[in-house]
């Protein structure tokens, strides 16, 4: 039944050879992507810029602001004469952040009334404001037990709270956004590569001579996205092995039941850029559909932003995108060593994809020219 | 000979156009047969149909004793095509090209081998072996794409104006290899607007506004337009003038 398959896969291979440009943007892709995405995209903020305005000028003052500056958030850039002078410098841009402590603080702290230290944070950005945000009321909070407990006469906390943080302790959004990265670059260049596919052999004329041949719908579309399948292949070694190399991101898992996985994944990828290729007339229209269905994926799939944060309908829709799945895996297997039996229902989602796809862009596709 | 096309009551319309209507026409197998007419007179859309390249909207064909609605699949063992527009892939060589042609047509191993040769050599290939077939010039390609066409022996050989773009000394050298290729027994129907091609034809159909208005030699389709002494020349642009408003 396949026996037209062969001469379809090695003329893909040639023709992908010959063209240097594509073939190198393929290659360049992975690691591009994950050289900007590792080193630009942090969303773990530290070091905003910090005016200080200091009307106490005590050591107790001195100290506290130490503090601030111990927990790596803040970075004092600048000591400034007065609250208005804080304002003007954070919305001017100079300062993300001020502190302002006020004349009385040393007293309050000894006697009894309470001392008002202000941590104004320029919260434009929300992401960047809030481990300032924590970290602010952090340093207010140990400051209180200190003083409470030397009050109270004791010398240890009647409770303290130790959290874990499993998988990544180093809180590192490499660790997160990386194995993130395999499957959101899977899906950007196959997809695309796949939809131009049918269309450029429509374009340039070769299709017309090409189904009054013998070989059959299956036999093209499936040599057709065999060569990509090994390019998915290397994208994702790359990632895995610069990943692990620059940023130290962790292989835990099988590396067997990855590429196993992932090949699902490459497949049900493949079969849709081939579905967008049955319906669309132009290249330039694969193009414009191939990005309107890759983007959905990097905002819903949890790529970026957690889908515990979406709205329901938000949810819903990511449900609906193959690289949900799969960056479940990915995560589950590279950073929680999870094996087979935690994530065969998202597999099993996965190969339901690539089945249906396939179907589909089968069935879309008529060898006739109408 | 048997009878290589047969076509009844064909037509084909695209929306309120109609392409091609009522064609009913015999080819017998082994004949050079041309389909003359001005642009837009159907031509094409025919030779599209026989190759069950678009479906008919009414009638019937048989190419090589196979229905090409029915089964299209099965015709396409028994056809070569060259369409209008080149249609080999131009980032591979003219020898990878043969290969890939050859094996989507089943051939593999020493009969490929041998049939490829043949057809290289017939058609005088071999210098141009190694060469991107983008770079060749458009006689070349014409030749190139007619060797593909012809690996698998094929039992009717539609070329849809094979001619076109193409210098004179290559149209020349091009007929004489379709001759050769009728001589051993293969139909070959092909469509042009160039006089000079029609009258190398054994049979010529005329077709105007998507009908069958004429057919048979050279001679009897320039009578049956022109009338009289009229020769093809003046059969065709008195249709051409009929067809203008």
């Amino acid at each position: 039944m396949m026996r037209h398959l062969r001469p379809m896969v090695r003329k893909e291979f040639i023709q992908m050879r010959r063209d240097r440009l594509t073939l190198g943007i393929m290659v360049a892709i992975p690691v591009v992507q994950l050289l900007l995405f590792g080193y630009a995209i942090q969303t773990d903020v530290r070091h905003l810029p910090t005016v200080v305005f200091d009307d106490s000028r005590t050591p107790e003052s001195r100290d506290l602001i130490a503090a601030f500056e111990n927990t790596g958030n803040f970075t004092i850039v600048a000591r400034v004469p007065s609250r208005a002078a804080v304002d003007d410098a954070i919305a001017r841009g100079r300062a993300q952040a001020g502190i302002i402590v006020p004349h009385e603080f040393p007293r309050a702290l000894v006697g009894g009334g309470t001392a008002l230290v202000q941590v104004i944070v320029d919260a434009e950005d929300p992401l960047s404001s809030q481990s300032a945000l924590a970290a602010a009321s952090g340093v207010g909070e140990v400051r209180n037990l200190a003083v409470l407990s030397a009050a109270a006469g004791r010398a240890t906390l009647p409770l303290e709270i130790r959290v874990r943080p499993r998988y990544n302790p180093g809180l590192r959004s490499a660790v997160f956004i990386v194995p993130g990265l395999v499957g959101v670059i899977l899906t950007l260049t196959l997809v695309l590569v796949t939809a131009m596919a049918i269309v450029r052999e429509r374009e340039r004329g070769t299709l017309e001579q090409l189904i009054v041949t013998p070989i059959s719908r299956t036999e093209l579309m499936i040599g057709k996205i065999t060569p990509y399948v090994a390019v998915g292949l290397v994208q994702m070694t790359t990632v895995l092995f610069l990943g692990r190399w620059v940023f130290d991101v962790p292989l835990t898992g099988s590396l067997v039941l990855l590429y196993a996985v992932t090949l699902v994944f490459i497949v049900a990828s493949l079969a849709f850029g081939l579905l967008i290729s049955t319906l669309v007339r132009t290249q330039a229209q694969a193009i414009q559909a191939s990005f309107f269905f890759v983007l959905p994926n990097i905002l819903l799939s949890g790529f970026m932003f957690p889908r515990a944060a979406m709205p329901a309908a938000a949810r819903w829709l990511g449900l609906a995108l193959p690289l949900t799945y799969f960056l479940k895996i990915l995560r589950g297997i590279l950073l929680k060593g999870v094996g087979l039996a935690g994530i065969w229902t998202d597999v099993a989602a996965l190969a339901a994809f690539g089945v249906v796809l396939m179907a589909l862009a089968v069935r879309r596709f008529h060898k006739t020219l109408d | 000979m048997s009878t290589a096309v047969s076509i009844r009551g064909l037509r084909r319309t695209f929306g309120d156009l109609v392409a091609v209507d009522q064609l009913t026409l015999d080819i017998p197998g082994g004949e050079v047969f041309g389909l003359l007419g001005p642009n837009g007179s159907g031509k094409t859309t025919t030779i599209r149909m026989l190759c069950g390249l678009i479906e008919p909207t009414a009638g019937t064909a048989e190419v090589a004793g196979i229905d090409v609605t029915r089964a299209p699949e099965q015709v396409r063992e028994h056809i070569g095509y060259m369409s209008q527009r080149f249609g080999l892939y131009e980032d591979l060589t003219v020898a990878e090209n043969l290969d890939f042609y050859g094996e989507v047509y089943g051939l593999r191993g020493a009969p490929q081998r041998v049939r490829s040769g043949e057809v290289v050599q017939f058609l005088g290939l071999e210098p141009r072996l190694a060469q991107l077939t983008g770079q060749l010039s458009g006689g070349w390609k014409q030749r190139v794409a007619l060797g593909c066409a012809l690996l698998h022996r094929p039992a009717v050989l539609f070329l849809d104006e094979p001619t076109a773009g193409v210098d004179p000394a290559a149209r020349r050298a091009f007929w004489e290899a379709i001759k050769d290729i009728a001589r051993q027994g293969t139909t070959v129907i092909v469509t042009t607007h160039y006089m000079d091609e029609a009258e190398r034809c054994a049979r010529l159909g005329m077709m105007s506004g998507g009908r069958l208005i004429a057919l048979g030699t050279p001679a009897e389709v320039a009578r049956q337009v022109a009338g009289g002494d009229g020769t093809l020349e003046d059969a065709f642009i008195r249709l051409q003038e009929a067809g203008e408003p």
